[in-house]
């Protein structure tokens, strides 16, 4: 393999440049400043990109150290050949990798192909950029090596196999980290803290013991108090018997008290009931009867207040007995007798006035008749005027009708009479006085018997009755009769009453008295009296049947329910014997409380029990994951012991497989080490890690002891022993950084020598700032 | 007359061996329903008693929906006699908290205790303790005329171990006119000749909790007749658990050994409801690719409850090293020669070599 030609476009302080290179050696003298170190790390960086992508500090990026000065496109392309094929790889680098841009051409074809991808360096030379820089890129200050897992790998020709050997660091650290995690002597290891949590454990499992024992105990405490408990529930149950036997005893007792007592209340309400009933010998009689019977002996009091009102007085008596007449009873005969006399009296009485005027007018015609009979006119006139104001008179003041109009009517006859007799007294005169005083002393005549006739029937009529006659006053005595007439009447009617309200009294008394005479008791003088207390006996009567039929249910319900028999043969003094009732309470009391006592710690008891179960049960729950933590344990640590030996037999098996490829490394040390300081490399030695060290003073000594100039010689020296290790067949090329810089000037002769020798193998590219190194 | 026999509900179990809180709790509930369920087809197929041979609880301590279901089953199915022998795992609590005891709860002692069943039916039985375990032989006085049912807790043995309360000698228990041997204690379905007069059964858990109860679980149906009686078993659990061991050998990847779990789960077929204990077992190569959790992931979602247990042996080609020029041959070689290793450590620190040189998970 080998670098035909590159240009770079811009890195670093290159811009522009193109560099063609040939088989063998490539020497590259410029000064220092030129780019030489540049153009080394663009090849580098061409091949594997840049390195410290991960570094913070600018300062640190390979990218922004090479980071074109003068701006413009960041990159250029780089022509190689493999296998007699040549590519052309350009670059162009961004900010960062992401922008980074990759491309491979195949210049027989001038196409991009894929052979290679960006990671080209690995792929080509089958090491990392860390392998590369230390082996095939010699810098001018890092002329010293160490074997990378890559160049163990590449130093044992296992390009193809590559992965284990190179993964190895990788492997060991990753097996370090589990271990680590895992270990079970620090505080920080899985396995610890399951031994810490297995102790733990451990520790709380204990407590089963001492918690069973308690759990044993409380249980055994709580036993005797059950037994305790059903000791005292037997005594209960018994007291209980004896309290229930006492008390169906005593209710015995009690029933046959209180059937006593019913029966003695049943005699007590038979005997008031007998008691109260002979009071009635002809039996008891019907309520309702009796209240009707008092209702009509109330009557009796009304009636007579009727006899009192109704019945006459003495004075009455007398006078009906003096004046009642046979005739009264009739009373219509009577009065039309009064009515007839007083009629006659009233013609009798206008047959006396008609009589004087007629006795006047018979004068007058005599007088006239005599001369002196011219004045009969007038003194007619004036008798007229006279009695007719005398009528009036009357009629007014003494309101005497009758006689006033009879007066008037005189007055008014004597007045015309007057006014006609000296009307008529020139014309008539003359004529007819002798034949009208003829007709006048007749009619005087007629008038005077009928007036005599009258009067003695008058007379007659009121003799009959014992009335004083007046001839002037007849309607004062006629009626004087009519209220005599009328108080026989009233009389009369009053007694009637009298007799019939008396009669029936004594009816209904004696209806009274024969209800009270049936009942065989002798009516007393107030009935209602005496039958209202034969009432209240019946009330009492009947107040004491019904207290009879009270106490006589109360009894035949007692005799229906209870066995009566049984009752009557209870031996009262066995019961009496008995204990009391009070004592068996107070003793059953006593152990119910103490029940309750016993339930309460027994409750307890349960309850502690419980809680401690709970705590076994936990502890249970713990001793499973504690077995189940141990068996994690030891899995665990079997797992870590294993572990433990893969790493050491990793290790092992590593030192093992680089070991076989120690002398040829050595071989070729040698064969360069004598190359450039003319001396054998009998003093160095190398170890599986590709270590060397070099033996002086009889020890093996680090070769950084050394100088600066032998250890940049040695490096090299390594460094192509080892290259010629790990590439058997195709080679790659070598570039060397002024890598003689630190050497002596024999020493830079035989570095000389060095590059001429190796270039007859690789292709080399030689930097360098001095011809003396040329 | 129909009894249904049944031992070893163990209600109230954690269940946390294998499953999550949730899931846990869950089973929990099923351990419950499924004695529930039990009562439901006791009515149903007129069982007159039920024969509790021990265990009704996992735990000294019962929680209290447990105990509520039990009592009110007990309580709400009155023409049922429930025969509740008391075994290793139950404590009196149960019982402390049923005062009064229902009528139909009948109980047993340390002492044997009768009832009888029907006429002709003898039910006796006594709880082992320490006390009583080598006793209770001698004392065993049955009626030979009746069909006589004795149930006990314990683990059975042809002969008396010294202090080993729950053990039961099976030979001092033939010739007493045992007709059906009730037991409880054993996990797992069980019927024997006793002698040539009865039989014992151990009826298993009514359901199973953890892989080392696999299978069916459920209770058993005696039914008697004129003296005679059979018996069947009736699968009644929810839920069945079951170890699979799945041969890999030859497999060189994680696909291979999907494949083979794939090709035996599609042949056994088993319930998406059910348990499931993957075992891998046969020999691999050192080489071969398995991700375990990826098995996991891969199957678990088609059942309840899977997880896969790696019992494999690694199988190592010592010769296929012999020439290898890499690290990882010569890592194999210095393995191989060494003496102080057992044949199996070696196989497992190659294993981690090789794992660890490729960039993998070490297992």
């Amino acid at each position: 393999m080998r670098i035909l030609k590159c240009h770079i476009e811009n890195f670093g302080k290159l811009s522009n440049a193109s560099f063609d290179f040939t088989e063998g050696c490539n020497v590259i003298c410029e000064n220092n400043g030129w780019g030489k170190s540049t153009l080394a790390t663009f090849i580098k960086v061409m091949f594997y990109g840049f390195d410290g992508e991960s570094k913070k500090k600018l300062a640190e990026k390979e990218r922004e150290i090479y980071r074109p000065w003068q701006g413009g496109v960041y990159g250029g392309q780089l022509t190689f050949e493999v296998d007699g094929n040549i590519y052309t790889m350009l670059r162009s680098f961004g900010k960062k990798e992401a922008d980074d841009e990759f491309v491979l051409k195949d210049e027989a074809t001038n196409l991009s192909v894929d052979k290679f991808s960006s990671n080209v360096g690995e792929e080509l030379f089958k090491i990392d950029s860390e392998s590369f820089k230390r082996t095939v890129y010699i810098s001018q200050n890092d002329c010293t090596t160490m074997a990378t897992d890559s160049i163990n790998a590449k130093i044992g020709n296992l390009a193809e196999n590559t992965d284990d050997i190179n993964n190895y660091e990788n492997v060991d650290k990753r097996l370090k980290d589990i271990l680590n995690a895992m270990i079970p002597t620090r505080i920080t290891g899985s396995l610890n803290k399951i031994k810490k949590y297995i102790t733990q454990l451990t520790e709380e499992v204990k407590e089963a013991e001492s918690i069973d024992k308690s759990i044993e105990e409380i249980t055994n405490r709580s036993e005797t108090e059950k037994e305790k408990l059903n000791c005292l529930k037997k005594r209960r149950e018994e007291l209980a018997n004896e309290q229930s036997k006492l008390s169906a005893a005593k209710d015995m007792q009690v029933k046959k008290e209180k059937y006593n007592t019913l029966i003695n209340e049943y005699n007590v309400r038979l005997n008031e009931f007998e008691k109260e009933k002979s009071y009635f010998a002809n039996g008891v009689p019907d309520e309702t009867l009796l209240r009707e019977i008092i209702a009509e002996a109330s009557g009796l009091e009304a009636l007579r207040q009727s006899v009192r009102i109704y019945e006459p007085t003495a004075e009455e008596c007398i006078k009906y007995e003096n004046n009642n007449r046979e005739e009264f009873s009739n009373k219509d005969v009577i009065e039309k007798e009064i009515s007839r006399i007083h009629s006659l009296a009233n013609s009798r009485n206008e047959k006396k006035s008609m009589l004087s005027m007629k006795k006047m007018e018979l004068t007058n015609r005599q007088t006239l008749i005599m001369d002196k009979k011219n004045k009969f006119d007038m003194m007619l006139l004036v008798l007229g005027v006279v009695m007719l104001v005398l009528g009036i008179a009357t009629l007014i003041i003494a309101d005497i009708n009758i006689i006033g109009i009879l007066i008037i009517v005189t007055g008014v006859v004597c007045a015309i009479a007057g006014l006609v007799i000296k009307g008529n007294r020139s014309k008539n005169y003359s004529q007819s006085d002798s034949e009208l005083i003829l007709q006048l002393e007749n009619e005087i005549k007629s008038d005077e018997e009928f007036i005599s006739e009258s009067e003695n029937e008058i007379k007659a009529f009121f003799e009959k009755y014992s009335i004083l006659y007046n001839e002037n006053d007849t309607t004062s005595q006629l009626y004087e009769l009519r209220n005599i007439i009328k108080e026989c009447e009233v009389i009369r009617k009053k007694i009637s009453k009298y007799n019939e309200a008396k009669d029936r009294l004594e009816g209904e008394r004696e209806k009274v008295c024969a209800f009270i005479r049936n009942l065989g008791f002798t009516p007393a003088e107030n009935l209602i009296e005496q039958l209202r207390e034969m009432q209240n006996k019946m009330q009492k009567i009947d107040l004491c049947n019904k207290e009879f039929r009270k106490a006589l249910n109360a009894k035949e319900e007692f005799e229906k329910n209870e066995n009566i028999q049984q009752l009557i043969n209870i031996d009262t003094i066995s019961v009496q014997g008995q204990t009391s009732m009070e004592e068996l309470t107070e003793e059953f009391n006593t152990i119910h409380h103490q029940i309750e006592n016993i339930n309460e710690n027994i409750s307890l008891y349960n309850k502690t029990l419980d809680d401690y179960r709970i705590k076994r049960d936990d502890i249970t729950d713990k001793e499973a994951e504690l077995e189940k933590l141990k068996l994690e344990y030891a899995k665990g640590v079997k797992k870590y012991n294993l572990l433990v030996k893969t790493r050491e037999l990793l290790n092992e098996a590593k030192t093992s497989f680089t070991a076989k490829y120690m002398q040829p490394v050595m071989t070729g040390f040698a064969k360069y080490y004598k190359m450039i300081s003319k001396s054998n490399a009998d003093a160095f030695c190398i170890d599986a890690n590709i270590n060397l060290s070099v033996n002086e003073m009889g020890m093996p000594r680090d070769i950084s002891s050394l100088s600066t100039g032998n250890r940049d010689m040695i490096g090299v020296c390594m460094r192509m022993a080892l290259i010629d290790a790990m590439y058997k067949e195709e080679k790659p090329f070598v570039i060397f950084d002024d890598p003689f810089v630190n050497l002596d000037k024999d020493k830079i002769d035989g570095g000389m020598e060095f590059i001429k020798e190796i270039a007859h193998e690789y292709q080399v590219i030689y930097f360098t700032c001095h011809n003396s190194r040329v | 007359m129909k009894i249904i026999h049944v031992a070893d509900l163990h209600l109230d179990s954690k269940m946390t061996a294998n499953l999550d809180n949730i899931k846990a709790k869950e089973r929990r509930n099923e351990l419950l329903i499924t004695f529930n369920n039990m009562i439901s087809y006791a009515v149903k197929n007129n069982i007159q008693a039920i024969i509790i041979a021990g265990d009704l609880f996992d735990t000294k301590n019962v929680s209290m929906a447990a105990k509520n279901v039990v009592r009110q089953a007990i309580e709400n199915n009155s023409g049922i006699d429930f025969y509740y022998l008391k075994g290793n795992h139950d404590a009196e609590s149960f019982l402390a908290q049923l005062d009064p005891i229902p009528d139909n709860l009948k109980l047993f002692s340390g002492d044997w205790t009768s009832y009888d069943l029907e006429e002709d039916i003898v039910l006796t039985g006594v709880e082992l303790d320490k006390n009583n375990s080598n006793s209770i032989y001698n004392s065993l006085v049955l009626n030979m005329d009746k069909f006589n049912i004795v149930t006990l807790h314990g683990q059975e043995s042809e002969h008396q171990k010294k202090d080993k309360a729950e053990t039961i000698n099976i030979g001092e228990l033939r010739n007493k006119g045992i007709d059906y041997l009730a037991l409880g204690h054993i996990h797992t379905y069980k019927k024997a000749t006793l002698d040539a007069r009865g039989i014992y059964c151990y009826p298993g858990c009514l359901e199973g909790r953890g892989f080392d109860e696999c299978g069916e679980h459920g209770f058993v149906v005696i039914d008697i007749e004129n003296k005679r009686c059979q018996t069947t078993f009736v699968p009644f659990a929810c839920r069945n658990l079951y170890t699979v061991d799945v041969d890999v050998t030859g497999s060189m990847s994680t696909v291979d050994i999907a494949e083979k779990i794939r090709g035996l789960l599609d042949k056994k077929d088993y319930s998406p409801s059910g348990l499931l204990k993957l075992v891998l077992c046969g020999e691999i190569d050192v080489e071969c690719e398995k991700d375990v959790d990826f098995l996991s992931k891969r199957f678990e979602s088609g059942y309840y409850f899977l997880k896969i247990y790696d019992e494999t042996k690694l199988k190592v080609d010592y010769n296929q090293f012999a020439l290898d020029e890499s690290l990882k041959g010569e890592f194999v070689r210095t393995v191989m020669s060494s003496a102080d290793l057992t044949d199996e450590d070696k196989a497992t620190i190659v294993r981690y070599g090789i794992q660890a040189l490729a960039g993998e998970e070490l297992n």
